[in-house]
């Protein structure tokens, strides 16, 4: 088979393939013998019509045929042999159903086709990003028990007798009645609350100051109509408060007792626990940036020209959905939130942004060999289903049945990668603060 | 019957006459009422065969009989004449070839 590559720009090539004679002959002496066994024609026993009939009987179908037979392949044995990666289905020239074959006659047609460009990826020392380690000050971790401590605090009931003053600790009951139907939902008994912490209704608060022990008290509140609880908003409630005593917040010690309430043996375990999952968070936090980092300077060190017509493929056929997605659910976009100027220019940053990320993962998984085995996607679903609580055989299954079992393939290969480059990407320099 | 069209009214194209090409003889359906005579002029003006035409076998094909029309009326397919000619070597009829 003759090829011959003419590249039209940097995202377009044109192949000129002819098919060699031999390959004519015996594609259509295949299908000759193919259509024999089929047809049955007067004065012939089946099986037994001479090739000069079948000839004159049925060129088209030949035709077809042997096209169908000879180009597609070629054509995919000339991508295959250039290693070029196309994007979308080529365009023939002659058009297949104008392609004539002819019985010793080599069988020339071209190809044009979108391919990937080559991509001439930056050094990967080029990159940089922060890989200083991570840590987490004291103040961090002691914020984060002195929550743990509010949390578990308790209230006790003052002796003395007064007026409830701003910043007191208070244990009330309320009922709410709207247009004096009482709300079961809005209603509680036995509640500690802290005025002045802002955890409360700020008029309900300010009402509150100077009641009496045993007081009960009606206040009106007004609540605005995009308040959360459909039976609240937009109406008057009367909030009817009782107030049983006037509290004091007491904090729990921090120490061994503490930590032990909490299911822990120590308190400097209870330390060393969060301490640990707050370096954790820490660190995820800075893979997740790191990720951004490298992705960005990737995508700016690389220069890659997108072929129109993909993005334009592309965002026509998102439009297409949206605007089916907006017809079935009988909405116009303002309802659905969707300015329809904006979003064919969102939608082509997106792709742009989306298909240059995949190439550039792609080029580098060649050519650094990273690759998923069939080990290690196995091993990885054995951890997904554990993590969600479910059997590893049933969610491998479950993901073959969705066709996700190569997202999630595509899904560990690009972490791999993200490794890869964390590790050979260079640190950035610290900023020195003077 | 002196119109050529009237007297050779088709090819005859089956496995047999296929192989009796081969030995440059054509077989068509003629008139049954058609002679060799006549069988040859309107072949030799039909194809252009002025003097090509070697022999001239004739034969009358009985028509098959099928199915039964009532309980003493049997039905047939209609009588036909097969006419094979044979060329002289290196004659052909152009018309065949493109069958």
């Amino acid at each position: 088979m003759k090829v011959e590559v003419e590249r039209l720009d940097s995202t377009q090539v044109r192949l000129d393939i002819e098919v060699p004679v031999g390959d004519v002959n015996e594609a259509l002496e295949e299908t000759y013998q193919v259509l024999r066994e089929q047809v049955s024609i007067p004065g012939f026993r089946k099986g037994r019509v001479p090739v000069t009939i079948l000839k004159s009987r049925f060129p088209e179908y030949v035709n077809s045929e042997v096209v169908r037979h000879l180009v597609v392949p070629a054509y995919e044995e000339a991508i295959h042999a250039q290693q070029l990666t196309p994007l979308a289905q080529p365009t023939f020239e002659p058009p297949l159903n104008q392609l004539l074959v002819q019985e010793n006659q080599p069988l020339p047609f071209s190809a044009t086709v979108d391919i990937r460009p080559n991509i001439n990826l930056p050094a990967y020392e080029e990159l940089t990003t922060d890989k200083g380690s991570v840590n987490v000050p004291r103040e961090k971790v002691n914020a984060y028990i002195e929550k743990l401590q509010a949390q578990s605090a308790t209230f006790e009931p003052l002796d003395e007798e007064r007026a409830v003053q701003e910043n007191d600790c208070v244990r009330v009951d309320w009922e709410c009645f709207v247009n004096g139907e009482r709300i079961d939902s809005e209603s509680r008994q036995d509640v500690d609350v802290e005025l002045g912490a802002g955890t409360f209704h700020p008029e309900l608060e300010t009402e509150m100051l100077g009641m009496q022990v045993g007081e009960t008290k009606p206040i009106d509140i007004k609540f605005e109509q995009t308040h959360l609880s459909p039976v609240l908003a937009g109406n008057i409630a009367c909030y009817e408060v009782t107030l049983h005593a006037i509290t004091e917040k007491q904090l729990p010690t921090l120490d061994d007792e503490f930590a032990k309430d909490l299911g822990y043996e120590s308190y400097s375990q209870l330390y060393g626990f969060i301490w640990n999952n707050l370096v954790e968070e820490e660190r995820s936090l800075q893979v997740d940036e790191q990720k951004a980092d490298l992705l960005e300077q990737l995508i700016e060190k690389t220069d890659i020209a997108i072929p129109e017509p993909l993005v334009e493929q592309y965002v026509e056929q998102t439009l297409q959905n949206v605007q089916r997605q907006l017809v079935m659910e009988h909405k116009t976009p303002e309802e659905a939130g969707i300015d329809m100027e904006t979003l064919p220019t969102e939608l082509r940053r997106d792709v742009i942004q989306q298909t240059k990320q995949s190439w550039i993962f792609d080029a580098i998984a060649e050519k650094e060999g990273i690759y998923v085995t069939d080990d290690e996607l196995e091993l990885e679903i054995r951890r997904a289903a554990e993590q969600q609580n479910r059997d590893a055989q049933k969610y491998a299954s479950l993901l073959k049945s969705n066709n996700r079992l190569d997202d999630f393939r595509m899904q560990l290969q690009s972490q791999k990668i993200y490794q890869f480059l964390i590790h050979r990407a260079s640190a950035k320099k610290p900023l020195i603060i003077t | 019957m002196n119109d050529i069209y009237q007297i050779i009214l088709q090819p005859q194209i089956t496995e047999k006459s296929t192989v009796l090409r081969e030995a440059n003889k054509y077989a068509f359906v003629v008139n049954r009422a058609a002679t060799k005579p006549q069988i040859r002029r309107a072949a030799e003006e039909l194809f252009d065969l002025q003097g090509d035409i070697v022999k001239i076998h004739t034969m009358r094909v009985r028509g098959k009989p099928k199915g039964k029309m009532s309980r003493y009326q049997r039905g047939r397919k209609v009588h036909w004449k097969k006419a094979i000619l044979t060329l002289r070597e290196g004659a052909t009829i152009q018309a065949f070839e493109m069958i």
